[in-house]
């Protein structure tokens, strides 16, 4: 500890003596570095996030490529006025259709709509059959409009999918095989609106709807960072003002949040790294953790100052005696964040690099810049010296504390806080673990709007898939096959939150139907092989080769029941696909086929799955690392167990709130409960170094707590109270997930805080611990110590 | 300038004035005309044969259809009517397809399954629909009628070593447009024969949709000069692609028209 303390203040005096130089050459670096955050790209794609082998994706690239329906967009025209009979509605019909069609990426054999080439009516009478387009042409009578509307309500396929019960809506649905040439999300959105918004009108609302009108949103939303955030640093500000009183109470602590945040955002478009919509939160995190250490040394700074009278010597002395507990707090936690790298998935890696390149970033400002800075800047006068160490409402309540704890008190704090953690973990196991696009908006978001508009009428905007699989080519060929096929899809079509399940079946039952004049006793499946076979080639006779692409294979080896449904949240996903695994296990077991769920939303669901547990391993692994770097730290078990709780404390207390308040553990809110982890270890640290060096100038357990506690204990404050209100209006941005940080940041911040203030010093207090005590003899042997030891 | 040179010049003007139609005259017909013929080229009073069907999808998986063929022409001379029969697959063996053309109107189209011992007329109006589930047509089996395009001749290019006109044409009307669904086809029609040997086949918006390519073109009836092209293959820009294979094909056996009604469709199995 000496012996570092020597080499920093050795090292703080260089960088003092030539500030201008530090300045310089760290403002090139931060120029440099702040360039490159041109080349960072905000990139949202699922496959990318995800491990490639995860058995959800395998099975769902299995399907999309052979079938597609990853990415299922729906433009519905709802009429207000009659139905979507009138050849206003269907010209539009017929006009979106073509031009999305023309959109590059586009699966033609899976647009469908009532114009869509590949959407057939099959149609028996006594002579013969039609197998034809179902409206290759607008109906210039009323008579033939008549006939449309019979066709489409009459038919099965097409009921609920292309046209409501009612026929108040009417869906153009498309499919796409990449996101590349488009733009990604947003480009296909923005292609859809160019195509669908001249078509709006007085009677005629269109709705947008499906996972790429999602995924489009939530880039929109997350954009939105860019105004959260500088709000969220206004607020600060403020807090930072009423705290310090001073300018530079407030510049200081704001320019090393910005400067890290510019660092390690520049350095992740250095190393070409993607950030996705999640990671956009993550620069909060680096701002609460810079401000926190800053505000740490200027306290500490203000502190000395008054004790010096000297503003280089105060610049010295504080950057050295917290530098040492700042660096090994942010080290630890960096080394924490560092770790993620092992993860398979990308955005919990990039997570963790952000986060470790961010606390690196502010480690390095803060012995390097700013102290530069602070020579330079003229000292604090009388009045904002005497301003700055006016009493605020935080030191009653420290005293408070601290006199409490002495008066042997620390007992009922720690009993306290035992109740409200076995609270908090009751509450956290009532935690529901789901997530879904849908739910990171808010009830009022177009996007909501227009999917509650459109599953209110039709089959539901999202899909999933059942891939069903034959041992051998032509296995889909036999009946009893499509019998099982036909059972599972009748069980499917019972389930909760399913709008529609299309498959082969459908179009075998339509073709024997038809084949035997219209009988609809005959709407069953054909009897045998040859006659599935027959009617395969009969059907490939009336339209294009692509035309069962969707369904089934080329060697009718493979088949696919595409599922819609309304919701995509995990919890209905994931129950739906366990239904139907469930309902094959019982009753399918003996089939020549195989089923197996996959594609469309599962996709989120794998996503989700491998990102909650992802989030929920990473708490654990950053948690390690800081204990074990805590024992490190302290040479003590004790020590890496005192850091660590402040930080189980804000964990657990942040799942207890989910749990009451009934927020789910999804993506959004696992990683906020993993950024809990890189500021709850910081107020440990802090609170535990300053004791030590209070007990190493020979105060006793009494003395050095209270010094602790008004000092960097107040420092604590200040940051927890102006980062959580800096967040807490994060609670009026119109997306959720802002919300959610909104709550739980404060949350984070407020309970950690309190924890390494109250909890911690309680059980020092109590236990005593020898890592605390016994440097006291060191004092003599430090020589660069002799500055601070007029007290 | 003196006078001779000048009378020189006005008659090298003359000459050259004068040699434009002689040039025309002896140079290639137009364009109609060379579809006209290619229509006739290959048009048979009736034939017989086999034909293997090749679907190959954009992965490259095939599939194969065997199939026994009689055709005959109508009396217009112009129309075909034919008669195709499943061999293989062993599930859909005996499956026929009756196909009877009406030039300017809806042709007729009957279709017999074995499995259900009927046979039942199909209604499909767009000649665009696929033929037999491949990447030919209708349209492309049958030749559409030479007024139904307007036709340029765009030049003159070797394919595979032969002389060839290049003739671009596009559809005549609305009707020919909507029914057949291209915009514009291009075909190099070979000079020796006026067989067929390359058609470019584009979408309405103009892009290139597939490309038709005939080989191991013989000449199957010596005395009319007629002639069969007994490979064919159409590649999609989609990727996939068909072959139709014509063997043991005769020409002039003097196939009954009883044979091209749907009462036989169902007998003939």
């Amino acid at each position: 500890m000496s012996f570092t303390n020597g080499v920093l203040r050795r090292y703080v005096r260089w960088v003092t003596d030539q500030p201008r130089l530090v300045i310089g050459a760290i403002t090139v670096v931060a120029v440099l570095l702040g360039a490159e955050i041109r080349k960072l790209r905000i990139f949202l794609d699922p496959d990318r996030t995800l491990p490639a082998s995860h058995p959800v994706i395998v099975l769902g690239n299995r399907i999309t490529d052979v079938f597609g329906g990853k990415y299922v967009l729906l433009v519905s025209l709802e009429v207000k006025q009659g139905d979507v009979f009138n050849p206003t509605t269907l010209a539009k019909v017929q006009r979106i259709t073509k031009k999305i069609g023309e959109l590059p990426g586009v699966i033609p054999g899976n647009l469908l709509s009532l114009s869509a080439k590949n959407v057939k009516d099959i149609v028996g009478s006594a002579e013969g059959m039609q197998i034809d387009r179902v409206m290759p042409e607008i109906p210039r009578t009323a008579e033939a409009m008549e006939a449309l509307r019979g066709r489409v309500h009459g038919n099965d396929i097409m009921n609920g999918l292309l046209v409501s019960a009612d026929g108040k809506m009417t869906s153009v649905l498309s499919d796409y095989s990449s996101m590349e040439k488009l733009g990604g999300f947003s480009g296909l959105y923005r292609r859809i609106q160019e195509i669908a918004a001249p078509e709006q009108d007085a009677n005629t609302e269109i709705h947008l709807a499906g996972l790429p009108v999602s995924l489009h949103w939530m880039g929109v939303y997350s954009g939105r960072m860019r105004f959260v955030f500088p709000l969220a640093m206004v607020t600060i500000a403020l807090l930072l003002f009423f705290a310090f009183r001073t300018g530079q109470g407030v510049a200081i602590p704001l320019l090393t949040a910005l400067l890290s945040v510019a660092w390690s955002m520049g350095m992740m478009g250095l190393l070409h790294i993607d950030l996705d919509p999640f990671n956009l939160m993550t620069p909060i995190l680096i701002l609460a953790v810079a401000a926190g250490h800053s505000v740490q040394i200027l306290k500490r700074y203000y502190e000395e100052y008054g004790r010096l009278k000297d503003n280089k010597a105060a610049v010295i002395e504080s950057t050295t005696q917290v530098g040492v507990a700042m660096l090994t707090a942010g080290l630890v936690a960096a080394a924490g964040f560092a770790s993620l790298v092992t993860f398979k998935t990308t955005t919990i890696r990039a997570f963790g690099l952000l986060t470790a390149s961010g606390i690196v970033a502010a480690l390095i400002i803060e012995m390097t810049f700013i102290p530069a800075l602070r020579v330079l800047l003229a000292p604090p006068g009388e009045e904002k010296a005497r301003k700055e160490s006016r009493r605020t409402i935080f030191d009653p309540l420290l005293e408070g504390i601290s006199a409490r704890i002495r008066a042997g008190k620390g007992g009922a704090i720690i009993g306290a806080f035992a109740v409200i953690l076995i609270a908090a973990v009751a509450l956290g196991s009532r935690v529901r673990t789901d997530n879904s696009l849908s739910a990171l908006f808010s009830k009022g978001s177009p996007v909501i709007r227009d999917t509650l508009a459109n599953n209110a009428r039709m089959a539901g905007a999202y899909v999933m898939q059942v891939l069903v699989e034959g041992r051998e080519p032509d296995a889909l060929k036999d009946p009893q096959a499509l019998r099982d096929m036909e059972a599972l899809q009748e069980h499917i079509s019972g389930l909760p939150n399913v709008g529609k399940a299309i498959s082969l079946v459908d179009f075998m039952r339509k073709m024997n139907k038809a084949m035997h004049a219209d009988d609809p006793a005959q709407e069953v499946l054909p009897a045998t092989k040859d006659l599935v076979a027959q009617y395969l080639l009969l059907y490939s006779m009336s339209g294009d080769p692509g035309d069962f692409d969707r369904v089934v294979d080329f060697d009718y080896q493979r088949a696919v029941i595409t599922i819609y449904v309304k919701k995509d949240n995990y919890a209905a996903a994931g129950k739906l696909m366990a239904d139907i695994d469930d309902y094959v296990r019982k009753n399918l077991s003996r089939s020549s086929l195989t089923f197996q769920v996959g594609g469309g939303i599962s996709n989120g669901i794998a996503l989700s799955d491998v990102i909650i547990h992802g989030k929920v391993q990473n708490i654990l692994q950053v948690s390690a690392i800081i204990f074990l770097a805590g024992c490190l730290v302290f040479w003590s078990i004790l020590g890496g167990f005192l850091v660590l709780l402040p930080l189980i404390v804000a964990v657990l207390f942040n799942f207890g709130v989910m749990g009451a308040s009934g927020i789910w553990l999804s993506i959004s809110t696992a990683t906020i409960s993993a950024m809990a982890l890189g500021i709850g270890a910081d107020y440990a640290i802090y609170f535990l170094f300053r004791y030590r060096e209070e007990m190493s100038r020979g105060a006793d357990w009494d003395t050095a707590l209270h010094v602790a506690m008004t000092t960097s204990g107040k420092a604590v404050l200040f940051v927890a109270s102006s980062i959580s209100l800096g967040y807490v209006c994060l609670v009026f941005s119109g997306f959720l997930i802002h919300i959610y940080l909104g709550v739980l940041v404060p949350t984070t911040m407020v309970v950690s805080s309190v924890g390494a203030l109250t909890l911690l010093p309680a059980l020092v207090h109590a236990i005593k611990p020898r890592f605390v005590s016994k440097l006291a003899p060191a004092r003599t042997a430090d020589p660069g110590a002799s500055k601070g030891d007029g007290r | 300038m003196n006078c001779q040179a000048m009378r020189g010049s006005r008659a090298a003007i003359l000459a050259a004035v004068l040699a434009v139609p002689i040039a025309a005259l002896s140079g290639p017909p137009d364009a109609r005309e060379i579809m006209e013929k290619s229509y006739y080229a290959g048009r048979v009073q009736d034939s017989t044969g086999s034909a293997s069907l090749v679907l190959y999808n954009a992965s490259g998986q095939k599939r194969v259809r065997e199939t026994t063929s009689v055709g005959k022409l109508a009396a217009n001379g112009k129309d075909q009517m034919r008669v195709i029969r499943f061999a293989s697959p062993a599930d859909v063996k005996g499956t026929g397809f009756l196909l009877i053309e009406h030039s300017g109107g809806d042709d007729d189209m009957w279709i017999y399954l074995p499995a259900l011992r009927k046979v039942r007329r199909l209604v499909a109006k767009e000649k665009s629909n696929s033929f037999m589930g491949s990447e030919f047509s209708y349209a492309d089996i049958a030749d559409p009628d030479v007024d139904e395009y307007q036709h340029t001749l765009l030049g003159e290019e070797k394919i595979e070593d032969v002389d060839c006109w290049k003739i671009g044409s596009t559809p005549a009307n609305e009707k020919v447009k909507e029914e057949q669904r291209y915009g514009k086809k291009v075909s190099w029609i070979r000079k020796d024969n006026f067989m067929a040997v390359k058609i470019e086949f584009y979408d309405l918006d103009g892009s290139l949709l597939k490309t038709m390519l005939a080989r191991d073109i013989k000449e199957v009836d010596q005395k009319a000069h007629k002639w069969f092209a007994h490979f064919r293959e159409m590649r999609s820009q989609s990727g996939r692609r068909s072959e139709l294979v014509f063997k043991n094909l005769k020409v002039n056996v003097g196939v009954s028209a009883d044979l091209f009604t749907p009462q036989t469709l169902e007998r003939e199995r």
